[in-house]
């Protein structure tokens, strides 16, 4: 079975070692970028079977990252979770409006129920 | 217009012009008026005194010509010898050769002479030009008379009256002489010359007929005897010789031998004139006469030809001066039109007035002085509005304004807090879950133990942070609500079901009572989740395990609300407590003995979410049996 590639666009160091940890130890294959940009042009790069994506980035934001890959032709199909502190209404259908598969809140959802769930997503 | 027409500028201005031109006009008029006729008449008295003087001359010269000729013929060798042997009593052909001679050799000489007559002493005539003539008497006649006491070399010429010698009896006047001896000088006869009365008419006015009156004579120059008869021809008068009287002053005056020297007098034909007289010495007046009609005619010519030329003059005076003050006037009547509407308040009146001059330069200074006040009186507007806009903002909109700008900076605030608050605290959540699925290696029961301490205080702080947030918002005046129809029951399943762990690991009954049918409401989601939510999480905590928790929900149609019920056989509420209950973090101190986790506010949080959907929420509880909480929601929001 191939091993899927996932991506983590995330700002926050802890954030992002626990998950790649996580994910890791749940057989995925984890790629991080700190920021929108380097995000994307791993996006880009991977074509990574999930991308988790934070909001509030440093320059580009999450989701200027994702109207960009829903642009291109090449990427408009790739599957997105959003992983973020905002919880606003507002975001959550921002983010639906974009297409995405899940939107978690951070502070409600431990890492392993994460990774469960997007599991499911990839089923 | 109320004011009175003649205190209008252009009453002021044209009537006094016109009253300043009209006498300054007429004065000037009457002066060169009054200088010309004096000028005329000064002019014209001189004349008349030339005329006078000249013709005085010419006839004195005539009469002492006519006497000088009589003399000369007196002197006449043949005549007085032939008249010496006519009285010394010879006849013969001396007569006849005597009248051959007088015709011949005499009376051609002048042509004035229209006889000549010889008589001896007594006055018979012993000779003539005209046989007929020859014996007649003239003794009787006035010259004659007058003549006896002439010596030889003087003449005396006589009046002048009708002649009955000829065959004429027309006016003449006789020039006679003395004639006598040659040797002795003895005074013989007299020789008379008849001279035409015409000649005088000719000598005065240059022809023997003067014009017709209606040929207009400018002066009548004519004689008149002592007797004051007129003696030679005049103007209109055909037959006015020796037969009209004339007793006009200067005749009168040289009657009684004094010269008139007034030249203004009332003429014999009843009109006034202008003349000159001369006293001759033989009695006659000399009269050079102008009527003062005649006069004057050229000057009243000139008199119409000087009113008509000024009242031309007037009428384009009249016309410029009435453009002119129109063109004064009409500006200035124009700015105080404008001026009016100005002050009435109409400032976008404009001032229309192009003139170059000073009235221009008014219009143009009260033009910019305009627009000054309009600009100020925008300004002042705007502030007003200003003030007033800015009133207004200060008592209610700026309040609101505040309220909303605090609430945006609120929000603000809260988003970001949550966010700075929440990153963290995840981070330690989950790190913490790492170590604790295994992740970094196994732990022993006491550095489980430790961790899930650091989890649970992690988890009270993020609890905590999420209350706060959560109140911070609810306590803004202005929620927006989101409202969904909501079918509430799977709503409220859901949930239940999230808290199913919490419910199994207290081993407590959950019962559900549903109703048959209950219609969609709408409600805002995250708002009834806090409050059903916090409500289920109290019921579970504060009910020992193995408790029983009933929901249920029910529909007051009427009342146009749908009220959920949950009932625990918990702890209950003491009733000196159940005041405060709605407080922020309100808590009792066997409820933070049963769940230290809890952070005092989650039945406020209930409380302000449910009102702010229009809800109501109220309990009841007893200590020891149990607490059933109500919420209520408008069906129609």
């Amino acid at each position: 079975m191939d091993k899927k590639t996932i991506l983590i666009i995330e700002d926050e160091q802890y954030h992002r070692q626990v998950l790649e940890k996580i994910l890791v130890q749940n057989n995925f294959f984890a790629v991080s970028a700190p920021d929108g940009y380097e995000g994307l042009k791993k996006i880009f790069e991977l074509k990574p079977d999930l991308i988790i994506l934070d909001i509030l980035l440093p320059g580009l934001s999450g989701f200027a990252v994702l109207e960009k890959l829903r642009a291109a032709e090449e990427t408009k199909k790739l599957k997105v979770v959003i992983l973020s502190n905002l919880g606003d209404d507002y975001d959550v259908k921002k983010g639906m409006a974009l297409g995405i598969e899940y939107y978690f809140v951070k502070a409600n959802w431990t890492p392993q129920q994460i990774v469960d769930k997007i599991k499911e997503i990839l089923k | 217009m109320s004011k009175k027409f003649t205190s209008s500028l252009w009453f002021k201005l044209f009537f006094s012009f016109l009253a300043v031109f009209a006498v300054s006009v007429s004065i000037s008029s009457y002066l060169s008026y009054r200088t010309a006729k004096e000028n005329l008449t000064e002019r014209i008295k001189s004349d008349v005194r030339q005329i006078a003087e000249a013709k005085e001359g010419s006839l004195l010269d005539f009469i002492s010509q006519s006497g000088k000729r009589v003399v000369d013929f007196s002197s006449d060798g043949f005549i007085r010898d032939s008249a010496a042997k006519i009285v010394a009593g010879e006849n013969g052909g001396v007569a006849g050769d005597l009248n051959r001679h007088l015709n011949k050799n005499k009376m051609s000489l002048d042509p004035t002479i229209f006889g000549i007559n010889v008589t001896d002493l007594n006055g018979r005539i012993i000779a003539s030009t005209m046989e007929s003539e020859l014996g007649r008497d003239e003794s009787k006649d006035d010259y004659f008379v007058e003549a006896k006491q002439l010596a030889y070399g003087q003449s005396y010429a006589g009046d002048v009256m009708f002649s009955h010698h000829f065959n004429k009896d027309v006016p003449h006047f006789a020039v006679l002489a003395p004639l006598t001896e040659k040797e002795t000088g003895e005074k013989l006869g007299f020789i008379i010359n008849y001279i035409d009365g015409d000649e005088l008419t000719i000598i005065l006015n240059g022809s023997p007929r003067p014009l017709e009156r209606d040929e207009k004579t400018d002066t009548d120059i004519y004689l008149v005897n002592k007797d004051g008869l007129l003696i030679s021809k005049v103007g209109t008068l055909k037959n006015g010789v020796l037969k009209q009287i004339v007793d006009s002053e200067p005749v009168m005056k040289c009657k009684s031998g004094e010269e008139m020297s007034d030249v203004y007098y009332a003429g014999w034909r009843g009109m006034s004139v202008i003349g000159a007289s001369k006293c001759l010495a033989n009695g006659w007046t000399l009269l050079a006469e102008i009527d003062n009609d005649t006069a004057f005619a050229g000057l009243s010519n000139i008199g119409i030809q000087v009113l008509f030329s000024s009242l031309l003059l007037l009428v384009v005076v009249t016309s410029f001066v009435f453009f002119l003050i129109r063109g004064i006037v009409k500006p200035v009547n124009l700015l105080s039109e404008v001026t009016k509407r100005i002050a009435a308040g109409d400032l976008s009146q404009k001032v229309k007035v192009r003139t170059k001059d000073e009235i221009g330069e008014l219009a143009d200074s009260f033009q910019t002085m305009t627009q000054k006040l309009l600009e100020k009186e925008m300004l002042l507007r705007v502030h007003r509005y200003r003030d007033r806009v800015s009133h207004e903002l200060t008592s209610e909109v700026i309040s609101q304004l505040e309220l909303v700008g605090i609430e945006k900076t609120k929000g603000e605030f809260i988003s970001i807090a949550s966010h700075q608050l929440r990153t963290p605290l995840t981070s330690m959540k989950w790190l913490s879950d790492l170590i604790l699925g295994g992740y970094a290696g196994s732990l022993t029961e006491e550095q489980k133990e430790l961790i899930m301490g650091i989890r649970e205080s992690n988890e009270r702080l993020i609890a905590l942070v999420r209350d706060l947030l959560s109140t911070s918002r609810l306590e803004g005046g202005r929620l927006e609500l989101n409202l969904k129809e909501t079918e509430l029951l799977s709503f409220l399943q859901q949930i239940i079901d999230e808290l199913a762990p919490q419910i199994q690991k207290r081993r407590h009954e959950l019962i559900f009572e549903k109703p048959a049918a209950l219609p969609r409401i709408r409600v805002d989601q995250e708002l009834t989740k806090h409050t059903f939510l916090n409500l289920l999480t109290n019921a579970i905590r504060y009910t020992k395990p193995g408790g029983k928790i009933v929901v249920s929900v029910n529909e007051d149609a009427a009342k146009g609300r749908v009220t959920v019920a949950i009932k625990d056989n918990g702890i209950g509420i003491p009733e000196s407590f159940q005041k405060e209950i709605f407080e922020r973090f309100a808590r009792t101190q066997e409820a933070i003995q049963m769940e230290p986790d809890g952070t005092g506010l989650g039945v406020y949080i209930a409380k302000k979410a449910v009102e702010a959907q229009g809800g109501a929420i109220w309990f009841e509880s007893k200590t020891g049996v149990g607490t059933t909480f109500y919420f209520s929601l408008p069906i129609k929001l």
